[in-house]
């Protein structure tokens, strides 16, 4: 659900939690070989978590290309004073050249990297400009560049290859918001019109349906035989009017979401997604969802849609939705039950369970649904805080934000 | 006057009531009563047989007057005998009596002169031929039935003679239908219906606590009438009284659906005869020709009275309808019994207090973090020295984008190692 921490596989040494965004091309290299070649600068067996974060994402990028080991003594570490290190890698066949050729890796701080390289005044410009854009989002360019190392071991000019972002994966969950850095986020419309018309037609009638329900559960209020006690009123009938009068409407509901379910274009309708426990990872998944809500864990998995747990709740409200009607029509049908085979079948539960527990349930049904209302409607807002999604307002226009480069699990990577 | 009528003289019903003194008038008239009782169920349920119409005076009197001294046996078994003092108190006309006496209630624990030994044999005697059965009480089950014993046998055992050859069996009131008070929690005797004992013979279920007189005759005068149980609901219950709901028929019901209710007994609701709902009333819930027939010779019902209906004719209703005196029965969990509303009203405040706790718990969460400025640690990748972190993308906009750095860097810099 969580976009920030998906990006990638943060590096958790140290409390240094850090996510590779996405990496600026400077030359001829394309993106995966400027990590590559970031990824190649890093000691052996390095806990850095700049060097851990490079590796992890190398790995989940680009698993084609291998990873380069170097010994520790070809490893300059940054220094205060030199704000970037220098690592020479031996015998690397670089795409495009023949043979095999040593070269030093300049990576580090941008500006003290651009102070080496030989850089032309346009493409500096450029390669500041977008650095700056980066940084606007809270992220810190490392800079890659490299040189050949001749025969005599005579090190040539530096090339710059580009920049990765880095920023740190925020703790808590807490994102920043789209506002704060748009280009960095990209809308998603994921819930289809007629899922939104069926969300709030629902919203309407359970909202409905419980006023009026509780009023004939309980008819806590009415005319007074005290005073206007000759004023006579069709005050139970017009609520009950209005109860049955929803509930047929709601049973349409019911079977559009049935036949949607079966029908629908749209696959978050489809009766695939209402059980989402189908891999052994969803399982690992709904752990991980659980410990966040229990507030074991800052992460959780990235989903697009729902998370399992959401997902169980709205599959939980269907199922409940359906014995809410079946019991909602056997009391309705119960007055024709002795005269009409059909009412009398709807009203098969009365039969089977008696009238007061059958009410019973129908009322406790209701107060289960309002439970589930209260915890719907504080997490979408939670999570619309702290993510930042546009989560509310996708129900109405249908588009949640995602923090591209973010890779959910229940969709293709965010560009 | 009753006396005369002990004996059944002549070969018929009709005869009989002739000779005691009874002119063809008083029985139509009885008869009429009976078809508007089956009528109560509406032309197509009266008759379990044909869709014919509802029978006319004329057709019941055709009927009941040829019916030949029928056998009957009526037993008490484990219950309070209200069942026996409803059916005496059946119908306003003495004739109904004699319909009563002269079925030849040839046992029963309550009306019969004969005791001991001489009315054991009248029940064996009877057991042997072709009777009706009318069972009123229910049968325990529990430790082998010792909760009711007559003569040494238990009710189970008593109760499957007399079905042996029973051509009908009728049970009468809730105990014989499928417990009543016995059969609710906590259940000690193992009560159970007739009908949970006798298998594979029809049991013609009068429901009700006790039920109406009238319905009792009248559901005997069926059998004697068509010779067969009349059609019955998904509870055994003779449909022409059972069919529709109290509260369709109900006096009141214009109050319930004004929204005028009684809500103490005495307030001027009350007074007014507003709708006993909110007190409680099982009328929606329950299926029983009260407001039709009435009670004690149609002379008033509960609910006409200004008491809610307890729903006596529902099975269940000791468990399933208590409190009477409130809309819903309680809901029992964890040892608490409370009401619906009670409980659902707690779990939604239980629920609200949970989510105001864990947006607490999260709020303080997002402080803290907030706070500690997690994630402002020097990285040695970038030679930080110290806590350098991002700059705040708010912030970082007065800065100029291409600043020089001010660092310096040492002449060897350009030298791998």
């Amino acid at each position: 659900m969580t976009v920030e921490e998906q990006a990638a596989a943060p590096a958790e040494t140290g409390s240094a939690k850090l996510t590779v965004g996405s990496v600026f091309c400077a030359s001829t290299l394309n993106s995966g070989r400027v990590l590559a070649m970031a990824a190649a600068a890093a000691a052996p067996g390095s806990t850095d978590p700049v060097d851990l974060v490079l590796a992890q994402q190398l790995a989940a990028e680009r698993p084609d290309i291998p990873a380069v080991n170097v010994a520790a003594e070809d490893v300059d570490p940054a220094r205060i004073d030199r704000r970037y290190s220098l690592t020479r890698v031996r015998n690397l066949q670089r795409p495009a050249q023949k043979g095999h050729r040593d070269v030093v890796v300049m990576r580090g701080d941008l500006a003290s990297v651009l102070k080496e390289v030989k850089i032309g005044r346009e493409e500096r410009a450029v390669v500041i400009k977008n650095a700056d854009l980066s940084s606007r989002r809270g992220n810190r360019a490392l800079a890659v560049a490299d040189a050949l190392v001749d025969e005599n071991d005579h090190v040539g000019p530096f090339q710059l290859h580009g920049f990765i972002e880095l920023r740190p994966t925020a703790a808590g969950n807490f994102a920043d918001d789209v506002a704060a850095s748009p280009d960095s986020w990209a809308r998603v419309n994921v819930w289809s019109a007629s899922l939104r018309l069926q969300h709030w037609a629902n919203v309407l009638l359970i909202f409905t349906l419980s006023l009026t329900g509780y009023f004939i559960m309980d008819p806590f209020f009415g005319p007074s035989a005290t005073d206007n006690a000759q004023q006579a009123g069709y005050l139970m009938g017009w609520v009950r009017v209005i109860h049955f009068t929803a509930a047929f409407l709601w049973l349409l509901v019911g079977i559009a979401r049935v036949v949607s379910a079966l029908r629908s274009r749209d696959r978050y309708l489809r009766w695939p997604m209402l059980w989402p426990l189908k891999k052994k990872e969803d399982f690992k998944h709904l752990g991980e969802v659980l410990g966040h809500y229990a507030f074991l864990s800052d992460e959780t998995p990235l989903y697009l849609a729902h998370n399992p747990l959401q997902q169980l709740g709205y599959t939980g409200m269907y199922v409940a939705g359906f014995f809410q009607m079946i019991a909602g029509f056997a009391l309705y049908g119960m007055a024709s039950m002795n005269t009409s085979w059909f009412w009398g079948l709807v009203s098969s539960p009365i039969v089977w369970f008696g009238v007061g527990p059958v009410r019973v349930f129908h009322a406790m049904m209701m107060f289960l649904i309002w439970m589930f209302v209260i915890m719907h409607i504080y997490l979408a807002i939670r999570a619309d805080s702290l993510e930042r999604h546009g989560g509310i307002s996708s129900m109405i226009n249908g588009g949640v934000w995602i923090r591209r480069g973010s890779k959910p699990i229940d969709a293709p990577k965010i560009g | 006057m009753l006396d005369e009528f002990s004996g059944w003289v002549e070969p018929t019903l009709e005869e009989n009531l002739v000779r005691a003194g009874f002119d063809r008038r008083d029985f139509l008239k009885y008869c009429g009563e009976l078809a508007a009782v089956f009528a109560v169920g509406g032309t197509a349920l009266g008759s379990a047989t044909t869709a014919t119409a509802a029978p006319t005076a004329e057709v019941v009197a055709k009927s009941l007057g040829s019916v030949t001294k029928p056998v009957v046996v009526w037993l008490q078994l484990q219950e309070c005998t209200g069942c026996m003092e409803s059916v005496l108190r059946s119908g306003g006309t003495t004739i109904e009596e004699a319909v009563l006496k002269l079925l030849s209630v040839e046992y029963n624990e309550l009306v019969m002169p004969a005791a001991g030994g001489a009315a054991n044999k009248a029940l064996d005697d009877a057991n042997a031929k072709d009777h009706i059965l009318v069972v009123n009480g229910s049968i325990p089950t529990k430790d082998g039935g010792i909760y009711c014993t007559i003569n040494g046998e238990s009710a189970q055992m008593i109760l499957e003679k007399s079905a042996a050859n029973a051509s009908a069996i009728i049970a009468v009131g809730a105990c014989a239908v499928w417990g009543s008070v016995q059969a609710s929690k906590p259940y000690p005797t193992g009560a159970v219906g007739v009908d949970s004992i006798i298998k594979g013979k029809p049991v013609v279920n009068v429901a009700g606590c006790p039920p109406i007189g009238e319905v009792i005759t009248a559901t005997i005068a069926y059998l004697l009438t068509y010779g067969e149980a009349p059609k019955l609901d998904s509870q055994g219950r003779p449909l022409f009284a059972y069919d529709q709901r109290i509260h369709d028929s109900c006096t009141r019901r214009a109050h319930f659906d004004a929204g005028q209710y009684v809500r103490t007994f005495d307030d001027d609701g009350a007074r007014n005869g507003w709708c006993l709902y909110e007190m409680g009333c099982k009328g929606p819930d329950t299926f029983a020709p009260c407001p039709i027939v009435k009670w004690n010779q149609g002379t008033s019902w509960p609910i006409g009275a200004g008491h809610p209906c307890l729903g006596c004719t529902e099975k269940n209703f000791f468990d399933n309808y208590t409190p009477f005196y409130q809309e819903l029965p309680n809901v029992g969990a964890f040892g608490v019994e409370s009401t619906a509303e009670k409980v659902g009203w707690g779990l939604v405040g239980a629920t609200v207090a949970a989510v105001g706790i864990h947006a607490g718990v999260t709020a303080a969460k997002h402080a803290a973090s907030r706070k500690s400025a997690e994630g402002n640690e020097p990285l040695q990748a970038f030679g930080d020295s110290e806590r350098v972190w991002l700059p705040n993308p708010k912030k970082v906009e007065a800065e100029t984008p291409d600043a020089p750095s001010a660092d310096t860097t040492s002449d060897d810099s350009k030298k791998a190692e």
